[in-house]
């Protein structure tokens, strides 16, 4: 009895175990989880134009707080101001700036390290909206536009950084694997694809004339494929896609020097607009100064450049005291703070460039009376004489000269000018004593050199 | 099967509040009554060696169900029948069995227990061992010493009692962060190292609910969520710490588990305890600053080194603005305010053989060393309940736990800094009205800060019922299930009055952030748990799984555009309201654990333990890993030929143990391909943008544990040695696999081949000095020699860790310039060019490398009891490295205090001396070579200490035993004092942005009903 009784406690025991494994098995669906709500698949993103145009917004939106065309002091605009020879530190404290200033850039310096992560990150989500849109069959609403601008920005972030920082990667996959390992190409292959790309861009991009001209569009596309030209002195593809833009596009001069950079400026191809109702640019914010002493003040030289009567002179550079010196600031936006109603956006491409560039390039091919067309009108809305220049090295010089006042403090046009015109040295040591011919081009991150050293070699000088 | 049920419907219903709290259980199981011979009532009395009655014993007739406990006066009566058995236990004392005889009035004495050993029972989670048979490392503080600190935060209550627990308190202000480190830093993430904690077996996350944008006031991650513990209501915390004891919590035991576990009621006397105590506080310590006279003359000389002349309009504290007599203590205004403290407990707790319980009330009430006015509220309740049938084939543990608190802070960490920087001859804080003073706009007035505040409030719940029911006398069904839930409120009000009134700011510039975060989770774990007896050997099997999930959200807001600051209060009446973030995170964890335990003879012990988890932070193929463990121990004191010639040697043990655990502290949907809404708009649209580079096939970290460990009781255990060597290695390391910014992306989620190793030496010794019936003083004696080290990290130097890790050091070390001296003929520092290229650049010529992990560390407790007193003091020590003043601060000369140090600087050429020439600040030399000196190893020195980190003192008037009223007073007191050659406020800190830990004395009384 006793025997039979423990013959079935212990089978009991067995199936109670059995039982109990049996729960478990099967629970290993237990540990899937959804999604949460701040974040979707990147399926789901390119399922829809909402939702790509969304991941486009994000692009604009960087380019405007964070990326390379900021106007915040990590920009462009800021730090190679102070690289070449438009503005001047004040402030010792921002020593990370004073490097720039001093054309003193280690490979390991914040802002280099930023030019470079940010643009190409920025680059990675463009890559993605393309890769995701040409992967939809499903004919998305809108296609060619989304994919327009996209191949627009890959080209935009690229020719930054090709100019900053000379031979680089093209990157156009998204494939993390081949883009750990990529090799430098030579500026003329960066070019190359540049080019393709805003030929792609220029092609399916409208003509967009929407509201504050916050997308780029087609002329956008025409407009940079004009400055690629310029910078590699295809003077006659440079003239002509100018010409083209200045005669066909939607666009005409603002004739008052003070409303060039106003929001509904008719001179505005493309412009960033601020991130809420009623903010102005972060350009306005960096360099309005209120009250002494200023972080930065603009160069003596670039004061001294100005022709007497240059309309540009008084509305665009602004001037504050503390009773015995004056310091002066770029004020070509002039709202630091929110107004009720946005005025100012941050201008990217306007058509007084554009008028450089086509002056330029008929100059560079010997057509002077043509030159002479395009940067009169640019002279004489501020209020210049007109210039009656008749060779064309000195109007090439001129042409310079009118770069260096209409566009100062706008995303690098200055120090890119210096370099392509391989004027940098002997413009810059003067005033620069720290200058080296190396200094044209910025160092490679060093972090990305350790990491692949298919980017190496360094740039020379670092 | 069909046994229990006739049982079940024999059982007759009990307990009203029971059967209302688990209505689930309308019946109650009993023992059936079979026929028994006639029965006497017997009668007696308990009392100690001492011959004081003793309440409250135990009293058992062995064989059967009947038990009873002894009265107040020690006086007992039980039904029992000549022959029978009695049992008399109870906590502390050695139990003792007697006879009966047919006499009808017993006198029994319990002698006090001294060694213990083999009855502490130690918690280890899903299971419990002796002291005296564990295989693994278990370290454990009771109530007894918790209650001896005036602390609010549990994990206080730890440091320097724990041999390879290493506590850090990040700051005195209430609320603050511990750091805790078991047995060193395993993962290379700095947010991955942070133990597992369970409290009454519900996992509990430590992890703050606030929001990076509120709540900057606390350093490290904001407020943490274990303040939310009442200190007062827990029984004790065990710290698990070996392979043998962690390898049961598999993926989450790598970084050691700490299992808190709160009071419970015991069966005798009913109790009502009140606890009162009110304590004053101020900072440890403040720093040596210059005088007026001393100030102002720096300060000169600044201007003439750097050939500024005349004195400029804006030197406000040198050209006579300010009154250049006056002199402030600023760190007593800032920071070295008394702060208050009151702790109310009142615990009612007792209950049967059968059934107890426990209720408990707190209240806690803090201010802190700032001005103005802040308090920390904390509010809690315990209701803790069991029950066993009488058959005790059932039982039940009930717990609920809930605490509220609130805490007002300033925002900003800046007053402390302030408190040290400001000039000592600045301005009046207050003008005549009692307005802050602007003196005119010459100064930034400290208490502008406290314009801007914080206040966090806090609710938490935790709720666990342990269901235990004996299927067989051998095979237990267990269920353990548990909900916690968690909420945090955090306002953050900026207002527009923390700035001069000169500049005319007025309420547009004020704003709130609010923050909302919310946390649940559940936990159900059935377990088997089998116990068999083979004779020379038993053995224990256990098989549980775990099912968990954990959802948290959280809500943040800016709210700006008030008409009025007075209207600040109610964020509807904000014109903008900008939504910070809108987040959710559900995490789900499943595991199958089982343990078995094998003992032969009592001498020789065999655990294994093992388990399988699943986790919803990895990629569907990676979800599942094996953890498991080996621990062996053998008691050779009880080998006969040991006991035969060592005969003093009471106990020894030689215990190791082998295994891995694992950790998955790397955040939640890390492996999916995923876009977030972005916080930039354009075009009066968010953005998308994409989270991260996805890595589907990432895994867990696994930790391998290894430990080797010897105990020696000596003198009948009056001397008891532990010694432990561990080592852990930490592979697989869960991090963001570098790689190029050509990606997008600074890394990809992944496992590295990178390995960090803890290995270290942990000594125990614990003497009973004195033990005579009226004194008894014990010692014990903790130490721990820790060394930690990065054995391997593949493509370090390309890795953003480039910077921070050095292969073959600590994890925990800084790369630094080493600073040469003061150079005589520039007066500016000068450092060491290890590249030789003629500058100073970083990282190239930041080649020193200083650790900030403890050479050692532990404590020295003495316990000294002299009739009705009873003297605590416990001591704590590290030896360490630590950033020192000159990391902080200002450039010396700028208008900024300094610490008396800079008398010994450079004036003119030829001068030897370790401070550089003063200057403004405004020429970049001299700034330059002070940066560097701030990176340099001139900044980290060292900042070790031994603190008198407790003396607790008490009296007991009377005891409730005897006059039916207990009354015991004491005073205690944290942090009393320090003996440190540090550099800066607060060795234990290191950290002159906020307040220095708090030395707290406070007097109490506890009485018993």
């Amino acid at each position: 009895m006793k025997k039979t009784n423990n013959t079935i406690q212990n089978y009991m025991y067995l199936g109670t175990f059995a039982l109990f494994i049996l729960v478990y098995s099967s629970c290993e669906k237990f540990v899937e989880v959804d999604l949460p709500k701040d974040q979707i698949t990147g399926e789901a993103v390119f399922q829809d134009s909402g939702t790509i145009e969304a991941a486009l917004r994000n692009v604009y939106a960087e380019l405007r707080d964070n990326a390379l065309t900021t106007g915040e002091s990590y920009g462009v605009s800021y730090l190679m101001g102070h690289y070449a020879d438009e503005l001047h530190l004040l402030d010792p404290n921002l020593g990370s700036i004073s490097f720039f200033e001093g054309n003193n850039v280690l490979p390991t310096n914040d802002f280099v390290n930023r030019f470079w992560d940010r643009g190409y990150g920025l680059i990675y989500a463009v890559n993605r909206i393309i890769e995701g849109i040409e992967n939809n069959d499903d004919g998305l609403e809108g296609k060619d536009r989304l994919l327009g601008e996209a191949y627009f920005l890959r080209a935009y972030l690229h020719f930054y950084l090709v100019n900053l920082f000379g031979p680089i990667p093209y990157i156009d996959t998204t494939d993390y694997q081949t883009n750990t390992t990529v090799s430098r190409m030579p500026q003329a292959v960066v070019y190359q694809q540049l080019e393709e790309d805003l030929l792609e861009a220029k092609a399916l991009l409208p003509i967009y004339d929407g509201p504050d001209r916050a997308r780029p569009g087609h002329w956008t596309a025409a407009a940079l494929l004009a400055r690629t030209y310029l910078f590699q002195e295809d003077w006659d593809k440079a003239a002509e896609e100018a010409g083209r833009l200045i005669v066909e596009g939607n666009f005409e001069l603002e004739q008052q020097v003070g409303e060039i950079f106003l929001k509904g400026s008719r001179e505005t191809i493309w412009q960033l607009t601020p991130d809420m109702m009623g903010g102005n640019t972060h350009e306005g914010r960096t360099y309005i100064v209120e009250q002494p002493l200023p972080d930065t003040e603009l160069t003596q030289g670039l004061l001294d450049s100005f022709e007497a009567g240059d309309a540009r002179r008084l509305h665009w550079v602004g001037a504050v005291s503390d009773g015995t010196t004056v310091w002066y600031f770029p004020f070509k936006y002039k709202l630091a703070a929110p107004t009720e109603e946005t005025l100012e956006c941050s201008v990217l491409f306007r058509l007084g460039e554009l008028y450089l560039i086509a002056a330029e390039a008929q100059a560079a091919m010997g057509n002077v009376s043509e030159s002479l067309g395009y940067l009169n009108a640019i002279r004489e809305r501020a209020l210049l004489p007109p210039s009656e220049l008749t060779d064309s090295a000195g109007l090439m010089e001129a042409i310079l000269r009118e770069r260096r006042i209409e566009l100062f403090t706008e995303h690098g046009h200055r120090f890119f000018d210096l370099k392509r015109k391989g004027m940098a040295t002997e413009v810059l040591r003067p005033t620069k004593p720290n200058w080296d011919l190396t200094d044209a081009l910025l160092p490679v991150p060093e972090s990305e050199l350790l990491i692949n050293p298919n980017l190496l070699p360094q740039n020379e000088g670092y | 099967m069909q046994l229990a049920t006739t049982r079940m419907r024999r059982g007759i219903p009990s307990m009203l509040l029971y059967a209302f709290l688990l209505p689930l259980f309308s019946f109650n199981m009993q023992a059936g009554t079979v026929l028994e011979p006639p029965q006497v009532t017997v009668s007696g009395t308990v009392t100690d060696s001492t011959g004081e009655p003793l309440a409250g014993v135990n009293l058992v007739v062995e064989s059967k169900n009947i038990g009873t406990m002894s009265d107040l006066d020690g006086s007992f009566t039980i039904q029992a029948v000549p022959g029978d058995i009695l049992i008399f236990s109870m906590v502390g004392y050695t139990s003792k069995s007697v006879v009966v005889m047919g006499q009808d009035a017993i006198k029994v004495s319990l002698e006090e227990d001294v060694t213990q050993l083999g009855e502490v029972v130690l918690n280890a989670g899903y299971y419990t061992v002796s002291e005296r048979e564990r295989t693994g490392s278990i370290e454990k503080v009771t109530a007894v010493d918790i209650e001896k600190q005036p602390i609010s935060n549990p994990l206080a209550a730890l440091q320097g009692r724990m041999a390879g627990v290493e506590i850090q308190q990040t700051s005195g202000l209430p609320g603050a962060n511990f750091n805790i480190r078991i047995r060193g830093r395993n993962s290379i993430r700095s947010e991955g190292n942070d133990p597992l904690y369970i409290i009454d077996g519900v996992p509990f996350s430590s992890a703050t609910l606030g929001e990076a944008n509120a709540s900057v006031s606390l350093p490290g991650q904001g407020i943490s969520p274990l303040n939310s513990l009442n200190p007062n209501d827990i029984e004790s915390i065990e710290v698990l710490k070996d392979a043998d004891a962690t390898a049961i919590y598999g993926s989450r035991g790598a970084n050691g588990v700490v299992l808190i576990t709160t009071k419970k009621g015991r069966s005798g006397t009913t109790d009502i305890t009140l606890n009162t105590f009110s304590g004053m506080g101020s900072a440890t310590n403040t720093m040596e600053l210059l005088s007026t006279p001393e100030y102002l003359e720096i300060r000169r000389e600044s201007y003439a080194n750097d050939g500024v002349e005349p004195i400029p309009d804006n030197a406000y504290d040198i050209n006579g603005t300010w009154d250049t007599d006056r002199y402030t203590n600023w760190q007593k205004e800032l920071f070295g305010r008394t702060s208050y403290l009151t702790n109310v407990q009142g615990t009612l707790s007792g209950g049967s053989q059968q059934t107890q319980f426990l209720i408990s009330g707190n209240f806690n009430g803090q201010t802190d060393a700032l001005p103005g006015d802040h308090h920390s509220t904390k509010v809690s309740g315990l209701a803790n309940l069991n029950h066993k049938t009488k058959d005790g084939r059932f039982s039940a543990q009930l717990s609920t736990n809930y605490v509220s608190h609130t805490n007002d802070l300033p925002y900003s960490v800046s007053l402390v800094l302030e408190g040290l920087l400001t000039p000592p001859n600045a301005p009046e804080l207050l003008d005549e009205n009692g307005g802050l003073n602007w003196e005119n706009s010459t100064w930034q007035n400290p208490l502008r800060h406290l314009e801007s505040t914080y206040r966090s409030s806090t609710t938490t719940f935790i709720g666990n019922a342990r269901l235990v029911y004996k299927l067989f006398p051998e095979l237990e069904l267990i269920a353990n299930l548990g909900y916690t839930e968690n909420h945090l409120k955090e306002d953050r009000t900026e207002l527009s009055t923390r700035y001069n009134p000169a500049f005319g700011r007025g309420s547009e510039f004020s704003y709130v952030i609010q923050n909302m975060g919310r946390r649940t989770s559940w936990i159900v774990e059935p377990q088997l748990s089998w116990n068999h007896d083979f004779g020379n050997t038993r053995l224990s099997a256990l098989v549980g799984a775990s099912f968990q999930e954990r959802f948290s959200d959280r809500l943040s807001l800016r709210a700006s555009g008030f008409s009025s600051n007075s209207l600040i209060g109610n964020i509807a009446a904000a014109t903008t309201l900008d939504i910070i973030s809108d987040v959710d995170r559900t995490y789900r964890y499943h595991a199958i654990f089982g343990r078995l335990n094998l003992n032969h003879k009592g001498r020789y012990i065999l655990n294994m333990t093992g388990r399988r988890d699943g986790s919803s932070r990895f990629g569907p193929d990676r979800r599942f890993s094996n953890f498991g463990a080996v621990g062996l121990a053998w008691i050779f004191s009880e080998e006969a030929l040991v006991r035969q010639t060592l005969p003093f040697l009471s106990f020894g043990k030689i215990k190791g143990s082998y295994g891995t655990s694992g950790n998955d502290q790397i955040g939640d949907y890390q492996y999916l391909d995923t876009y977030s809404f972005g916080s930039l708009q354009y075009q009066n649209g968010f953005g998308l943008y994409p989270t991260r580079l996805f890595n589907p096939d990432f895994s867990w970290e696994r930790n391998e544990k290894m430990e080797l460990s010897l105990e020696l009781g000596l003198f009948g255990d009056r001397i008891f040695f532990t010694g432990n060597y561990f080592r852990n290695r930490s592979s697989n390391q869960l991090v963001g696999i570098p790689l190029p910014a050509t990606t997008g992306f600074p890394s990809i989620s992944g496992n590295l081949a990178a390995t960090v190793e803890n290995q270290g030496w942990e000594l125990e010794l614990s003497t009973l000095n004195i033990n005579t019936g009226k004194v008894r003083w014990s010692t014990s004696i903790n130490l721990t020699v820790p060394k930690n080290k990065l054995v391997a990290f593949p493509d370090l130097d390309g890795s953003t860790y480039a910077n921070e890790l050095v292969v073959g050091e600590p994890l925990d070390i800084r790369k630094l310039y080493r600073l040469n001296g003061v150079d005589p003929d520039t007066g500016l520092y000068e450092f060491h060019d290890f590249n030789g290229d003629g500058e100073i650049t970083s990282i190239d010529d930041r080649q020193v490398v200083k650790s900030f992990s403890p050479e050692f560390f532990g404590g020295i407790n003495n316990s000294l009891s002299i009739g009705k007193f009873q003297l605590d003091l416990l001591f704590q020590f590290s030896k360490q490295m630590g950033w020192n003043f000159w990391r902080e601060g200002s450039i010396p000369g700028s208008v900024a205090n300094q610490p008396k140090a800079v008398l010994d600087r450079w004036q003119t050429v030829g001068d030897m001396a370790t401070v550089q020439r003063m200057s403004l600040g405004n020429t970049l030399d001299p700034l330059l070579a002070y940066y560097n000196h701030r990176n340099s190893d001139a900044a980290v020195s060292d900042a070790s200490y031994l603190r008198l980190k407790t003396l607790s003192l008490s009296y007991t008037l009377s005891q409730k035993g005897k006059s039916g009223m207990g009354c015991e007073i004491y005073a205690r007191g944290q942090n009393l004092w320090t003996l440190t050659d540090y550099f800066g406020l607060d060795p234990e800190t290191m950290n002159n942005q906020t307040v220095p830990t708090l030395r707290v004395i406070s007097l109490g009384t506890r009485l018993t009903f």
